[in-house]
């Protein structure tokens, strides 16, 4: 390490604790009461005095996420890939893929809840259509960034189909793809704690749903330093994953 | 497949092009023999890349007919007959050098034949580049591995778009000489493009003269000029008399808000 230069790490860490410490310095100076805004100790108290419960919350979670996530990840990108190959099938589709994503997946909820009730299946078809368009996009804008010229090299040799696909068109698409993992990790997340609230049966949003009826601030801030904790590693894992994927074919 | 010297490989009949109101190549004919190196010159926007394009079937006709070895460019492309060199060097970011030049072969379904493609890499002064990736290198150095790539294909017609476009004065005439040396140990066939007109004199047996709006044909030149042509060659008064014939043909054909480069 160079001397006076911090680790990458060190300086979002700076950040955390800087803000836990303003945090803590507010709530005492003003003396705020505990069920507006608890000191940051007692978010930690909360979270020591009960980590089975956090940490079952987050499994919940994290499993809809993963599970839900890899689903719709997977189909959005089977189907951006057709829309990529197939410029009619694009045509036909793209006005409606970008329209979804103006349209609150949300809305589409208590649909969800009448077709696969109020249980886990609910919560994972939410985050897979959540991070479904978003990876759909991606992929086929990713798969049209082949340039033309690379095309036509191909085209010179007629190269077969799959071969243009997998070892041309691919690669090219590979940032694109990178992308779209990366909103989906994000919209994966924030599905699965919106499932959480509407379904109501367990996870990080169940808890800090009934933190919340309870007036729980202390719960629920620890609930949603646990939700931190599982986005910040799943999108850290998806960059690590990306910037691999990114080097393999930079 | 074996052919004779005076057959026509690249049979180019009334060529019309148009996109939308561009025309971009009108009614253009053309035959290049078996072994011949034909050079193309003309300005910018005058259908040079159209009408290379439409003879490696990857520009469809408005009308007209293109034939390479008296079918359609679609067989040459299938039997890997076709080696092209395109105006921007299309190689793969994610490839190196020598990667990029088996890769042709591979895509066209050959045995990659990595040491054969090494020596022409060291044969074309990249020995040191062979396994350094696009971005390692300079656009000059991209374009001649991407030279070496058609060269490794195979294919007996090699078309070329501005191959030296992003050469310096001293490489373009060094790979000049090397891709003349290859054409003579082959009997390949070659259309080139190029915007200079020394270039073209120096490379051709004949130089295609194009002028633009509507994209046409408007001279056919032989060179005179004995081979083998040197660097020394450029200097002698023959060379520079067709020089500055065919700049007079350009000159001629210019249109008023158009200028030809060099
Ligand atoms: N795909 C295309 N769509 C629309 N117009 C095109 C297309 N390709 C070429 N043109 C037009 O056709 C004309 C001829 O283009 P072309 O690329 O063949 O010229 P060129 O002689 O190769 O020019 P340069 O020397 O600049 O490479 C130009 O007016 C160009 O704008
Ligand atoms: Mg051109």
């Amino acid at each position: 390490m160079t001397a006076g230069r911090l680790p990458e790490w060190a300086y979002p860490a700076v950040t955390l604790v800087g803000a836990v410490v303003l945090w803590a310095g507010f709530v005492s100076l003003f003396d705020v009461p505990a069920y507006l805004l608890p000191h940051p100790l007692a978010v930690g108290r909360r979270l020591a005095g009960d980590p089975g419960l956090y940490a079952d919350a987050a499994v919940a979670t994290t499993v809809k996420v993963l599970v839900g996530g890899a689903a719709g990840s997977l189909a959005g990108f089977v189907l951006g890939v057709a829309v990529g190959e197939l410029p009619p099938l694009w045509r036909a589709v793209s006005p409606y893929l970008i329209a979804a994503r103006v349209l609150p997946v949300v809305a589409i909820a208590p649909l969800l809840l009448i077709y696969f009730g109020t249980g886990f299946a609910t919560g994972i078809a939410f985050v897979a259509l959540m991070t479904l368009f978003p990876m759909a996009v991606s992929t086929a804008a990713g798969f049209r960034q082949t340039p033309e010229a690379a095309l036509d090299l191909a085209a010179s040799v007629d190269a077969p189909r799959h071969r243009v696909l997998l070892s041309i068109r691919l690669p090219y698409a590979v940032p694109d793809v990178v992308g779209g993992l990366r909103q989906a990790a994000t919209l994966a997340v924030v599905g699965s704690v919106l499932a959480e609230w509407f379904v109501a049966d367990s996870g990080l949003g169940y808890l800090i749903l009934v933190a919340a009826e309870n007036v729980r601030p202390d719960v629920l801030l620890a609930a949603l330093s646990v939700v931190f904790l599982v986005g910040f590693s799943l999108y850290g894992a998806v960059g690590l994953l990306g910037s691999r994927l990114r080097r393999a074919v930079a | 497949m074996s052919r004779r010297q005076g057959d026509a490989v690249i049979d180019v009949t009334e060529l019309t092009v148009r996109f939308d109101d561009v025309l971009a190549l009108d009614s253009v004919s053309l035959s290049v023999d078996a072994g011949e190196f034909v050079t193309v010159v003309g300005p910018s926007g005058c259908g040079k890349t159209t009408l290379l394009r439409s003879v490696g079937g990857l520009q469809s006709p408005t009308a007209g007919e293109v034939r390479v070895d008296g079918d359609p460019p679609e067989s040459a492309q299938a039997a890997g007959d076709l080696g092209v060199v395109f105006q921007s060097h299309t190689l793969f970011p994610w490839k190196t050098a020598l990667e990029n030049v088996t890769f042709l072969r591979e895509l066209a379904g050959r045995d990659p034949d990595r040491d054969r493609a090494r020596e022409r890499l060291v044969a074309a002064g990249l020995g040191g580049a062979v396994d350094a990736y696009p971005r390692e290198l300079s656009g000059g150095m991209c374009q001649r591995v991407a030279i070496v790539r058609a060269m490794h294909l195979g294919a007996s017609t090699l078309l070329m778009d501005e191959p030296f476009g992003e050469l310096d004065e001293l490489t373009r005439y060094d790979m000049a000489a090397s891709v003349l040396d290859s054409w003579r140990d082959s009997d390949r066939t070659v259309l080139f493009v190029t915007h200079s007109v020394p270039e073209a004199v120096l490379l051709g047996d004949r130089v295609i003269v194009m002028a633009d709006d509507p994209g046409r044909i408007v001279d056919r030149v032989s060179v005179s000029v004995p081979r083998p042509r040197e660097e020394a060659t450029m200097d002698t008064p023959a060379f520079a008399d067709q020089v500055a014939d065919i700049r007079r043909v350009l000159r001629q054909n210019r249109t008023e808000d158009t200028h030809p480069d060099r």
